[in-house]
């Protein structure tokens, strides 16, 4: 699954088909903030662009962190945003060819794998986190997201219980698709987290100085876990696919999480 | 210009008629479109009648506008899921989708321009037409109740998908406005409900899956 051509064409229509390609869609440790220059940037350009890119998000999950970056800053728009996307370009520019492979299932098909993570704070001036979710169907990626938070979590623990609450919603509602559209039993989505302290908290929320602010709408995880609907589990940081969501990777990660994702070149792998 | 026409006059989408002094007709335009494929080569040229809905006020001659479109979160968990068993995905598209919508609200339009027939230049319509800011909701309803008269059965998790199983057959239909995604464990069922379809509808077959919304699909035959 790819948009070959939707790529090409958004190169095309921002003047960028000739670029030089590049490894990654943002560099490592890479921040932004709020544009300060007082000359008008061409902001319709800008939103129109970005429009596209989060089209085309639709079949690289790769690009979805980078593109949600540079989406936060419409309205203050800078010399460094236009940078950040043209980095985005040159890297579509190198992968035109890439998309999602689905392949034939070794796996029971009905199995929901997913992934939560956050960046804490990541955000360097409202301090918000980010965060990521992502689903296997099997051995397949079927969704992801990469987004900002609503509220400011004070502990990365706290980030990461929003993050697992999110994923436990698309969780709860892929599992039903999937019981319905299959005429089976619902079955307990697993959910794989990075931090065990918002693993301990979604088995049992003790309101402890640390954890009593936490908004109950983000206690739906825990709701999940006691109905069976949802098992979280430990993951190391290494085996976090949901990663690439979160934060800028430095190439060799970036591609190695790219990889498990099983998001590459579908031209090739038709020829 | 003569298909669309044809196709107007084939669904009866309007007859000719007096003006009641109550209504205000509303403007009609044509819209040319050159349809291209993914490589960029022209497939076809189209031009298609559009009633000006801009025009419209709500209440008047509409009413509720919403319709449901697919999520493309589903189209890829059902296409995993056909990946994972073997199933083949094929794809319909219905041609002019919406003139097969029935209209409830008493609408009134000009004729087309180039294309006037009779005397006296309104038209009350019958059916949608593009344009009409109910047209999209007209189409789904009609669509829907079509489905269900083949013994699908709508998903509440996703409102565009419908879903037809007994003991030993399983179809699933994906609608995206007039895009339909049909998967399932036989080829039979398939191509049962595409015959299903066109007794129904003025349908094209694209046969299996390559493009759809400007994503391409490709399928590679197991070794």
């Amino acid at each position: 699954m790819s948009q070959v051509a939707y790529a090409v064409r958004i190169l095309d229509n921002a003047g960028r088909e000739h670029c030089n390609p590049c490894d990654t869609p943002m560099e490592p440790r890479f921040k932004l903030t709020k544009g300060k220059e007082s000359v008008a940037m061409n902001v319709t350009a800008y939103m129109s662009l970005i429009g596209s890119l989060r089209y085309l998000v639709n079949t690289r999950p790769d690009l979805d962190y980078a593109v949600g970056v540079v989406s936060r800053y419409m309205e203050a728009l800078g010399k460094a945003h236009w940078a950040a996307v043209k980095q985005v370009l040159r890297y579509i520019k190198g992968t035109t060819g890439y998309g999602c492979s689905y392949e034939k299932g070794t796996y029971l098909k009905s199995i929901l794998l997913g992934f939560s993570d956050s960046d804490f704070a990541g955000d360097s001036e409202d301090r918000k986190s980010t965060t990521g979710v992502i689903y296997f169907l099997g051995n397949s990626l079927v969704t992801w997201t990469s987004q900002k938070q609503k509220i400011i979590a004070l502990s990365s623990c706290e980030a990461e219980y929003v993050a697992a609450a999110a994923a436990a919603c698309q969780g709860v509602w892929l599992s039903r698709l999937m019981a319905d559209l299959l005429g089976t039993k619902e079955t307990p989505v697993k959910l794989l987290m990075d931090n065990m302290s918002a693993i301990a908290l979604s088995r049992n929320p003790v309101h402890h100085d640390r954890s009593k602010h936490i908004d109950t709408r983000y206690h739906f995880i825990h709701e999940c876990i006691e109905e069976g609907r949802v098992e979280v589990e430990h993951v190391g940081t290494a085996g976090q696919l949901a990663d690439i969501f979160t934060k800028p990777l430095s190439r060799v990660k970036f591609v190695e999480l790219r990889t498990a994702l099983d998001v590459g070149d579908v031209q090739q792998l038709r020829g | 210009m003569q298909t669309e026409i044809q196709a107007i006059e084939a669904n009866q989408t309007w007859e000719v008629s007096e003006l009641p002094r109550n209504h205000k007709a509303i403007g009609l335009k044509w819209v040319f479109k050159v349809k291209k494929d993914p490589e960029g080569n022209v497939v076809k040229y189209k031009a298609r009648l559009v009633a000006k809905g801009y025009a419209q006020r709500h209440g008047l001659d509409f009413d509720e506008v919403f319709a449901p479109v697919a999520r493309i979160e589903t189209v890829k968990v059902l296409l995993a899921l056909a990946a994972h068993s073997g199933w083949e995905v094929h794809h319909m598209d219905v041609k002019s989708a919406f003139l097969n919508g029935d209209l409830w609200e008493t609408v009134y339009v000009q004729q087309p321009p180039g294309f006037i027939v009779g005397k006296g230049d309104k038209v009350r319509l019958r059916k949608a037409l593009y344009g009409l800011r109910q047209a999209p909701r007209a189409w789904n309803f009609k669509l829907d109740k079509e489905l269900s008269a083949l013994g699908f059965v709508r998903s509440k998790l996703d409102n565009t998908v419908y879903k037809r199983s007994s003991k030993d057959s399983l179809l699933i239909v994906i609608v995206y406005v007039d895009d339909l995604i049909i998967l399932g464990p036989k080829i039979e069922d398939i191509n049962r409900f595409k015959v299903e379809m066109k007794l129904k509808f003025n349908m094209s077959d694209l046969g299996l899956l390559s493009y759809y919304l400007g994503i391409e699909v490709n399928r590679e035959k197991e070794e």
